[in-house]
């Protein structure tokens, strides 16, 4: 993902902000706040689509995030244990009757890269457009599998245990999930083919 | 050639077929040019999908600032209200209920020692619980799943790594180190019984980042289903939501568990007819009964998996095509054909 590339933080680094703020030093939490925040939002956006709840979320994961971090093992990566967090409590907040979702607006919506893709710039943004559309329509359960695999790159085990759900449900849900995407999305992926 | 394979194209994109199943989809792909080409667009999706821009937030600079903000709070605030709190209690309610006690008592004798202890223990045990953190409206929700509602108002924030370990941290805790003790095995999926005996033993169930103990966790869990926990405040459909979450919460490990899970659900139903996670609730316990048949392949097991998803597809209101789904798929892999009545 773009963004882990130009965040890349310093493995080094980060062990030592991770040490400090298991001190207690509240300076270096915020940094690794800081460096995590877009990540760890995106997490949230993508699943439940509405920027306020996702705001909510992503604070939340980070405060859950430093009261356990006394456990958290300094070998592992901070930045796939902080998006489980976002994502469970991006999915426990859907859950949730009290909250209705509401899609993101049309002009909140995720805007497409900058970037090429692998279709024609004009086909690739009509694509991720008519995408985008399929992903908010898919059942929340099914998007977040989704997100975790596709933008975090978990293992099925992974998203198993960050959603609470077993192995055998991620891999039928995130292909069921797919298939829906794929058939939203197919004129665009044969005309591209047929182009490339 | 052999039958289609779109079931398993996902799983085989993500490398995450056990060996017999890649296998097998290896071969098919070789020959069937129309799988190869679904293959190819799942790919193509994946890649289009991280095409899409990440979301940004619209205040992100000021958010680390907010989050120490609150973590600075939660660590100040609590030790002074709770010491105003706890002191306000012993010099004010204690001798006034102690005294309103004596005044109130039929004859003059005093009260022994083990008559007097409830009393004084019951503000103190009142006192016990630190205020709650406010949090926002999505925190509450989540907490709520995470934390059963004893122990909730006890979810005080802490330093890390120090003070008492509650619920709702446990839940973020990090993933338990490779070859911890999982008592649980789960079949792998759609596999056969004699290709799973060819491929080595079963894959190990998550080790929930809950590390509460299971019994503990399941007694409680027993208690909020059977409807013997203590009510809340409010009743209705807040008592409904606080059990939910804490059987949702709590982890399944081995087939017991499964099995106490299956009951459990099915009592939450019984003690919650109207409730709009009645579905769920359903779906759930079809999981837990799967995973308990899957485990210990016990025909008892089967036939309450079977009477449950049978009772699941007749429910009036209908099951949502989801559900059907999850529900023909977990009957078909515990091996009735076609799953539907």
């Amino acid at each position: 993902m773009l963004e882990r590339q130009t965040l890349g933080p310093d493995p080094s680094a980060e062990v030592d902000l991770i040490t400090r703020a298991q001190a207690g030093n509240l300076p270096a939490y915020e940094e690794l706040v800081r460096r995590y925040q877009r990540r760890v939002y995106a997490v949230a956006c993508r699943i439940v689509r509405r920027h306020d709840l996702a705001e909510d979320i992503a604070q939340e994961a980070f405060l859950r995030a430093y009261r356990a971090l006394g456990r958290f093992d300094r070998a592992r990566p901070f930045g796939p244990w902080i998006a489980r967090i976002a994502a469970n409590l991006a999915v426990n907040e859907y859950r949730s009757p009290r909250r209705r979702e509401q899609e993101l607006p049309p002009e909140h919506a995720e805007k497409p890269s900058a970037q090429a893709g692998p279709l024609d710039n004009l086909l690739a943004r009509e694509a991720e457009g008519v995408l985008d559309q399929a992903l908010g329509a898919l059942p929340q359960e099914q998007r977040a599998v989704f997100v975790l695999r596709v933008y975090e790159e978990l293992s099925y085990q992974e998203i198993a245990e960050a959603l609470d759900i077993s192995p055998g449900t991620v891999m039928s849900r995130l292909s069921r999930a797919r298939e829906r995407l794929r058939t939203a999305v197919l004129p665009y992926l044969r005309a591209g083919r047929a182009q490339g | 050639m052999t039958p289609h394979v779109r079931d398993h194209l996902s799983a085989f994109l993500d490398s995450e077929l056990p060996p017999t199943q890649r296998h097998e989809v290896t071969i098919h792909l070789e020959a069937c040019r129309e799988c190869q080409q679904v293959l190819d667009e799942l790919r193509r999706l994946d890649d289009l999908a991280r095409g899409l821009a990440a979301p940004l937030p619209a205040d992100s600079h000021v958010w680390p600032a907010r989050v120490r903000a609150r973590l600075a709070a939660s660590r100040r605030v609590p030790s002074r209200v709770w010491w105003a709190v706890a002191a306000l209690l012993v010099l004010t309610v204690l001798p006034w209920q102690l005294l309103r006690n004596r005044d109130l008592a039929p004859a003059p004798e005093p009260p022994t020692a083990r008559e007097a202890e409830p009393q004084a223990a019951a503000p103190a045990a009142r006192g016990d619980r630190a205020p709650g953190r406010p949090t926002t409206s999505a925190s509450n929700k989540s907490l709520a799943r995470e934390a059963p509602p004893s122990t909730s108002t006890r979810s005080q924030p802490a330093p890390p790594g120090g003070g008492t370990r509650r619920p709702a941290e446990d839940f973020v805790s990090p993933p338990a180190p490779a070859g911890g003790a999982t008592a649980y095995k789960y079949k792998e999926r759609r596999a056969p019984e004699d290709e799973r005996a060819k491929a080595g033993p079963a894959r190990d169930l998550p080790d929930s980042s809950v590390t509460r103990s299971a019994p503990e966790a399941s007694s409680s869990s027993q208690a909020a289903a059977a409807g013997t926990a203590p009510p809340r405040a409010g009743g209705g459909s807040t008592d409904d939501e606080a059990v939910f979450a804490e059987l949702s919460a709590s982890p399944i490990r081995t087939s017991d568990e499964a099995r106490a899970r299956r009951d459990q659900w099915t009592a939450f139903r019984r003690r919650f007819p109207g409730s709009s996670r009645g579905e769920r609730a359903e779906l759930l316990g079809l999981e837990a009964a799967a995973a308990a048949y899957d485990q210990d392949r016990r025909e008892d097991d089967l036939r309450k998996l079977k009477a449950l998803g049978e009772e699941y597809l007749k429910r009036p209101k209908g099951p949502s095509p989801e559900g059907r789904e999850e529900v023909e798929r977990l009957l078909r892999e515990a091996g009735t054909p076609g799953g539907l009545p």
